[in-house]
């Protein structure tokens, strides 16, 4: 790995953006970050920025109110940028699927590297798939996942162009 | 004839004054101030190539001059009486129908009664000071007025005037260039006080010009605190004629009241040393009305009403000097006496609370104001204490604050006729709106309050000075902390910028963009070369009171002894820095461009400013400077302040009384 | 007065300039590993290594570059070049006052960059940095002078070869010190206009909210060049032996740190009232101490 790579593996700094839903992911996230679990020592620190974040992490089903913020914060990302979403609320609309005003999964609006399931998922589970996304810091992951934004039910009233990816920079 | 520059420095302005006022031509106007600002500068590099002398005119067309000017002045107070009765101001009348009868008595009376009143003293006097003096009021005055001209068009279509009042605003603009250099070269205290009086009542007629009752209120205020100084300088040259039969500042300053071994005066007949204290006491008392020193300040901040060329010339650069400039000349004398000390405690204080005061203002021109106020203080406190390198301070600063001020009074005057506000938190964006005007602003405020510039180096010098002195030393610790707060919220506010792709320089008379660029070109160029500056200006100054300069400049920096000022490395990383704009504005791409972070809410034709808030309404954001008026605004300053100024005054009274 | 430092160090300044420049953020950049493992073990963690900070210089110095306006990366270069500025003149042994007075206009800039975007974060950020300014620059200025008062000059190589330790004679000032290098390293509790390091967040991240990738890794690097200046103007108490002036810095290193454990963040307001009265009133006992 090289002298880059290596920092950036070394030093992935976080935000995190609950875009609804129960709380719970949310609550775990915050449990990742206590001093039980003792990120900084791989060098994690929660930012609450997304202009000196390497790492966002979702949590919850997205509406799309929030689904417009997320869009928002990933641009203001600088790159190179991963996401890991978390919860089946997150993966794909969980229990909330065909609810009318959700966009079902994270990745119908902003591209995903790493898919952390559970309801809620366990903190281990989180720092996991954060430790995933490395690669993609590092340079060595594949294409994101992005999945297409098909028009779904409850999408009729002009809000697909919102949230749909590929017009992130509107 | 030598005596031609100093003809010309206070004539040329009378002259063109009248000449404007009768010729009620705009062109004719602008063509007779353009050939005037030419001449007083001639004349003032004419005087600054020469080396000290002294002068005393006759006669100006076949009048003997003392006698003319003794008419002058009973005809100006005479007219000030009238001002005071037609305006139902009993304080006016009182106070110059006081300095009349005290005038009256002193010019028929004393001089009728006692021999010998005159000793043979020069009436005018031109030493260095006098010169440095005048190269600011002929050349930052002149600059000023060039300004005005095309201020004043614009100024009228504001005011939506119907019939134009410049004839009249140029006629005491003008005069008043000519009063102020008159008072400088004079060592006649006799003329000192009718070019004092002059001053006073030019500023009242250009306060007041605009008619409106805040203006008038505001002139009447400055009119009867100035008229109040005026009174305690006629007693003092009552009480110097009378017992000490002295009518010269050169003999009034070399008189050493604390027995200074370095004395070169006239030795005045039969009076004692401490018999001066009183008349040396009430020119400070004089110095201080004039210089707006607390409790006095609020005539100044009053005084802003006025149009910004007023405000830049009167009350920052030349009116308000000349009282620092008093205070100076008469530094020698009460050097080392409770008196000195006292005076330089009321500078330090009145620095201290008007630079705490600034923090609490929002309205542009009122901080420039209490700045000036401040600054004026540092000088009287660094006159009080008056040691070689308190000496070289107060000069620094009169001659880079003077330069700096107007500058900022020409800008803040563009700016509110650009934006239509004077108001700072209303600046936002000027960046974009007006990029060279606020471009040269932050030059000017930059030279205000940071290092490489010559106002700051002009602080250093005073806290090394004042370092041996502790009751003055807490005021200037806090009140250059506080200054650099006051100007950088400000500076922040006009800096601020959204993302553009081109920034478009904005048109401005050529008038007012020559005098912002050679003004702003001053600035940056007096302070690199301030070593040179202080060579040629302050250096004789404080040599001939003290035989040493106090200040070396070994290699294009001053140093004290305890300490340097290197100014060249700075200006070099400021350089560096600066090299870097063309690079970030060629290299920054729109691709590269993020809106600011709003929680994600970015929303509208301007994601940087607006979001979205509850039930998707688009919002502005605003995020004002803080001000906190509850500990620095004037009414929670002033409860404190003016029992402390007044206090100080009235131990003042202590000290001076025989 | 170059000359004189050339003397007194036996090296040419430009020398002098060159291992600064070098050696500080090296330095720095070690003690804010240090910082950060030496908060972590008082938290019962175990920390990042210590050399953490240079990846986070080196991840952040190979970002994207992304920023808000053209403007926005002067302020940080002015506030590191100043910044430099200041420590090589304290090495150089110039002008106390005047490398303060250089202090603070790295300071300003900074400030400045905060106001320079329309982020409300950032400005608030802003706004309260100008509050810590004026809290701390008086302070700063009457220890100059106490140093003045003390030895007889404003240069620091003349301190530092003036005799005594400043401590028997400045005790007071150096406690005063002391509370003004943690409003000044932003540490809690004047955490204020922007925390540093660890997982503390103050109005998102204050006057450096604004800043990403390569410019937020230049005002890190201008961060431990001023760790490193006020560190070393802490050692100035005991400049009379190199061991000594090492344990007056360290002394100040482990203050701050435990401070920033044990202590929650304060409103400005308490900060200043807390600054002039503690800070000043120490410093100005202390400086009428040797009026006396």
């Amino acid at each position: 790995m090289g002298f880059i790579s290596t920092a950036r593996v070394k030093s992935p700094w976080i935000m995190h953006f609950e875009t609804g839903s129960c709380n719970g992911c949310a609550i775990e996230v915050f449990a990742a970050l206590t001093p039980v679990y003792d990120l900084e020592r791989f060098g994690i620190l929660n930012t609450g920025n997304p202009k000196h974040a390497d790492i966002m992490l979702v949590t919850g089903c997205v509406s799309f109110r929030a689904g417009r913020v997320l869009r928002n914060l990933y641009h203001q990302m600088p790159g190179p940028k991963a996401v890991v979403a978390i919860g089946v609320c997150a993966l794909t609309g969980g229990i909330f699927h065909d609810c009318y005003n959700l966009a079902p999964g994270v990745d119908k609006v902003i591209p995903v590297d790493v898919y952390v399931p559970g309801c809620a998922a366990r903190p281990e589970a989180i720092i996991a798939g954060t430790v995933m996304a490395l690669d993609r810091l590092a340079g060595k992951a594949g294409p994101p996942n992005i999945a297409p934004g098909e028009p779904r039910r409850g999408l009729e009233e002009g809000r697909v162009v919102e949230i749909a990816p590929g017009n992130s920079d509107k | 004839m030598d005596a031609w520059p100093i003809a010309l420095a206070i004539l040329l302005p009378v002259a063109t004054a009248l000449l404007a006022y009768i010729f009620r031509i705009r062109a004719a106007r602008v063509l007779a101030v353009v050939v005037m600002a030419a001449g007083l500068m001639v004349s003032a590099l004419a005087l600054a190539g020469r080396g000290s002398f002294t002068y005393t005119p006759e006669s100006v067309l076949g009048l003997p001059i003392d006698t003319l000017i003794t008419i002058l002045d009973l005809a100006l107070l005479g007219y000030l009486v009238w001002i005071g009765l037609s305006m139902r101001r009993l304080s006016v009348v009182l106070l110059a129908g006081l300095q009349l009868a005290g005038l009256g008595y002193l010019e028929f009376w004393l001089r009728g009664s006692t021999p010998a009143v005159l000793p043979a003293e020069p009436a005018m006097v031109i030493d260095r000071l006098a010169v440095t003096m005048n190269l600011i009021i002929s050349g930052v005055g002149s600059l000023v007025v060039l300004f005005a001209l095309p201020y004043m068009d614009e100024f009228e279509r504001r005011q939506k005037a119907m019939k134009t009042r410049q004839p009249r605003f140029f006629l005491f603009l003008l005069l008043f260039l000519g009063a102020m250099n008159g008072l400088v070269f004079s060592n006649n205290l006799l003329w000192l006080y009718f070019f004092w009086e002059a001053t006073t009542f030019s500023s009242f007629m250009l306060i007041t010009h605009t008619g409106a009752r805040e203006a008038l209120a505001n002139g009447l205020r400055a009119l009867w605190m100035n008229l109040l100084g005026g009174l305690a300088f006629v007693l003092a040259l009552i009480f110097l004629a009378r017992n000490a039969h002295i009518v010269s500042l050169r003999a009034l300053a070399g008189w050493p009241l604390a027995g200074w071994p370095g004395w070169r005066g006239l030795p005045p007949i039969g009076s004692s040393p401490d018999l001066l204290l009183l008349p040396m006491g009430l020119l400070c008392f004089a110095a201080f009305t004039k210089a707006a020193q607390f409790p006095f300040q609020t005539w100044l901040t009053g005084a802003m009403v006025a149009p910004t060329p007023v405000s830049a010339l009167l009350h920052s650069s030349t009116m308000v000097k000349a009282a620092v400039y008093l205070i100076i000349r008469l530094a020698p004398a009460f050097r080392g006496t409770t008196l000195g000390i006292l005076v330089a405690v009321i500078g330090g204080f009145t620095f201290m609370a008007a630079s705490t005061t600034a923090i609490g203002q929002a309205n542009g021109k009122r901080v420039l104001a209490y700045s000036t106020i401040a600054n004026l203080g540092l000088i009287i406190a660094m006159a009080g204490i008056n040691t070689p390198q308190a000496l070289s301070a107060a000069l620094l600063i009169i001659i880079f604050h003077a330069i700096s001020k107007a500058l900022l009074f020409i800008c803040v005057g563009t700016i509110e006729h650009g934006i239509r506000t004077r108001d700072i938190e209303e600046m936002e964006g000027l960046f974009y709106k007006m990029p060279m005007t606020t471009i040269i602003t932050v030059v000017a405020m930059t030279s205000m309050m940071l290092p490489p510039f010559g106002v700051l180096i002009g602080k250093w010098l005073a806290i090394e000075a004042s370092v041996r002195f502790p009751l003055l030393l807490p005021f200037v610790v806090l009140g250059s902390a506080l200054t650099v707060v006051f100007w950088s919220k400000w500076l922040g506010r006009i800096l601020t910028v959204s993302y553009h792709r081109k920034f478009r320089l904005e048109k401005l008379p050529l008038l007012i963009s020559a005098s912002m660029l050679v003004l702003a070109a001053a600035v940056v160029v007096a302070s690199f070369g301030i070593a040179s500056v202080f060579d040629f200006l302050a250096a004789p100054v404080v040599r001939g009171q003290f035989g040493i300069a106090g200040v070396v400049t070994p290699r294009a920096d001053l140093a004290t002894g305890m300490g340097e000022f290197i100014p060249w490395p700075i200006f070099l990383l400021i350089v560096l820095v600066l090299l870097a704009i063309p690079i970030s504005f060629s290299r920054v791409k729109p691709a590269d461009i993020r809106p600011p972070y709003l929680c994600g809410e970015n929303a509208g034709e301007k994601p940087g400013t607006s979001f979205y808030s509850a039930r998707d309404e688009i919002n502005l954001t605003r995020t004002g400077n803080y001000y906190v008026t509850g500990v620095f605004g004037e009414a929670s300053i002033n409860r404190w302040a003016y029992p402390i100024a007044v206090g100080l005054l009235l131990l003042m009274i202590g000290v001076i009384k025989p | 007065m170059i000359g004189r430092t050339i003397a007194t160090y036996g090296i040419s300044p430009l020398w002098v300039t060159l291992a600064t420049v070098v050696a500080a953020p090296a330095i720095g950049g070690l003690l804010t590993g240090i910082d950060r493992k030496l908060t972590a073990r008082l938290q019962n963690r175990v920390g990042p290594p210590i050399w953490q900070p240079f990846h986070d210089l080196v991840k952040l110095w190979s970002k994207e570059r992304i920023t808000v306006n053209q403007v926005q990366l002067l302020y940080v270069y002015a506030h590191l070049f100043l910044m430099i500025a200041s420590l090589v003149g304290l090495m150089l042994g110039q002008d106390l006052l005047m490398i303060f007075f250089i202090f603070a206009f790295s300071s300003v800039s900074l400030i400045l960059g905060g106001f320079s975007v329309r982020s409300p974060y950032s400005r608030i950020g802003s706004q309260r940095e100008i509050m810590q300014l004026m809290a701390y620059e008086p302070v700063l200025v009457l220890m100059a002078i106490g140093i003045y008062l003390a030895t007889g000059s404003f240069f620091v190589h003349e301190i530092i070869t003036s005799g005594n330790p400043l401590l028997y004679s400045l005790p007071l000032v150096f406690a005063a010190y002391a509370v003004i290098l943690v409003v000044k390293l932003r540490k809690s509790p004047f955490d204020l206009s922007t925390a540093v390091h660890h997982v503390h967040q103050e109005v998102v991240k204050g006057l450096l909210t604004e800043y990403s990738g390569p410019y937020l890794g230049l005002i890190e690097l201008a961060n431990w060049y001023e760790l490193v200046f006020l560190l070393a103007l802490g050692g100035l108490f005991w400049a009379t032996s190199l061991w000594g002036a090492l344990l007056a810095a360290a002394v100040l290193f482990l203050f701050q740190v435990v401070v920033d454990t044990v202590s929650a963040r304060v409103t400005w307001a308490w900060m200043l009232k807390f600054v002039w009265t503690v800070g000043l009133g120490l410093a100005a006992i202390n400086i009428v101490w040797l009026y006396m």
